[in-house]
């Protein structure tokens, strides 16, 4: 049920807030009313036929250096 | 994008060795996770393997299918008989086979007493009303993660006017504070579920983390993300602190996400909620706010509600699943031909996301 699946949009409606999304050979409708500006070519996770967040290569890097730190274990409960 | 690092063989096995090597310099811990998904990972990749025999990874309440109440089910089961021929009862797939009181959607409608269709995401569910004269009622199922897309679509989208929704949805934080609350669940740390944050945001469980002095994580659903996660709650438990962080920073922002935050509170307020098994949990379940109210099933067609139904079947044990007491080997009716997915006695063994049918998947019958 809470399974999110990342996506990529490959076509934004004209309507704004739906469109398709891809992942793999796999197209899909989707809705884009919980996120800010959609944009073809961002990967978002979709949850019931809805993204519902957009997710960053940046971040998945820095998501990366997180685990590394983990293991040295310098984090310490910081945000 | 290449997620793939998070479940590289390396990085994992060397999270398991640091996790390893902290774990003498404290007793048991243990931590429990709210989330299907994460216990679908956890068994999947064989997770409890790789930790030390202190630190036990406990299911929690994370599967919206297992926690709806029998009453719910009985209402719009009993609602959809009386008029056959006027409506359509729809639903996500985990939701069909859960029985209530007798029947689930699924055997109540192979029985012909009612019409039952099943839908992936919410845009089949609009054209399915679009395309037929009959009452569509959606049996609105899941988390926050879910209720946000429903809530969106209510408030956003010009809906046909056949089709409602009968809410059963429930809010995470608060049905985990209140069973803290009530003593009902005994843990160290609490392992957030990633996807329903994304929508609450790990900010949430902030009042979690200082009343009960729980080390709280949100963690993604790869190996290394809840390693990484265990390793987090380690790390808070050595500088003695109990804070709310976020592990799955790829896609969960501390604050959650505003927006869908706001299209769930302008649709829906929180009101008590019966998860099933638990009994009534203060403001932990969604009902419509007014200005929306007329898209309420419950209200449009004065649905009734029984208060004689059978939450457990006889021998099932899933209230004790859920709230982490038992394992569900532990439970007499689990496999051996008695309770499986092909003929489940309890929710747990329903949905991808129940802690006995995850167990059942790679355990298969022991
Ligand atoms: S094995 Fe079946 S009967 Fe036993 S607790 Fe799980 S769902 Fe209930």
């Amino acid at each position: 049920m809470c399974i999110g699946v990342p996506m990529q949009i490959v076509e934004i409606y004209e309507d704004g807030i739906s469109g398709v999304v891809e992942a793999g050979n796999t197209k899909k409708h989707c809705f884009f009313m919980v996120i800010e500006n959609p944009k073809v070519g961002d990967y978002v996770l979709v949850h019931a036929g809805t993204a519902i967040a957009k997710i960053d290569e940046q971040e998945a890097k820095e998501n990366i250096e997180l685990i590394d730190q983990c293991l040295l274990g310098t984090t310490d409960g910081s945000k | 994008m290449d997620l793939n690092k998070f479940k590289d063989k390396n990085l994992v096995l060397s999270l398991a060795q640091a996790i390893q090597k902290k774990s003498n310099s404290f007793g048991l811990l243990r931590i429990m996770h709210v989330c299907g998904t994460h216990e679908n990972s956890i068994m999947r990749y064989a997770l409890r393997d790789l930790l030390p025999n202190n630190i036990k990874l406990i299911a929690g309440p994370g599967c919206p299918v297992c926690v709806t109440s029998s009453r719910d089910i009985d209402a719009i089961i009993n609602f959809g008989i009386k008029n056959k021929s006027k409506c359509i009862i729809a639903t996500f797939g985990d939701m069909l086979r859960v029985k209530g009181s007798q029947y689930s959607l699924f055997s109540a409608s192979k029985a012909g007493l009612l019409n039952v269709k099943m839908v992936y995401g919410l845009d089949e569910l609009i054209e399915l009303a679009r395309n037929t004269k009959k009452e569509v009622i959606f049996f609105s199922v899941g988390f926050e993660t879910t209720a946000a897309p429903v809530a969106s679509v209510i408030k956003n989208y010009n809906l046909p006017e056949n089709l409602s929704f009968f809410s059963v949805h429930k809010y995470t934080p608060n049905g985990v504070l209140e069973l803290l609350k009530a003593g009902k669940i005994n843990i160290d740390a609490l392992l957030l579920p990633g996807h329903a944050c994304v929508i609450s945001g790990v900010s949430a469980y902030e009042k979690i983390a200082d009343n009960f002095k729980l080390p709280c994580v949100a963690a993604g659903f790869e190996p290394a993300d809840i390693l990484s996660a265990v390793l987090m709650i380690i790390n808070q438990i050595e500088h003695k602190t109990s804070k709310a962080e976020n592990e799955y920073k790829r896609v969960l922002k501390y604050e959650g996400n505003k927006l869908g935050q706001k299209t769930l509170n302008d649709v829906f307020g929180l009101t008590d909620s019966i998860w099933r098994g638990l009994g009534i949990i203060r403001k932990s379940g969604f009902d419509f706010n007014a200005k929306y109210n007329f898209l309420n099933a419950k209200a449009k067609f004065n649905i009734q509600f029984s208060n004689k139904y059978i939450e457990e079947q006889k021998g099932c044990r899933c209230a004790e699943v859920i709230l982490g007491v038992i394992e569900p080997t532990q439970c007499p009716l689990y496999a051996k031909g008695l309770c499986t997915p092909y003929n489940p006695i309890g929710p747990c063994m329903v949905s991808d996301e129940g802690t006995c049918r995850n167990w059942w998947e790679v355990k298969g019958e022991i």
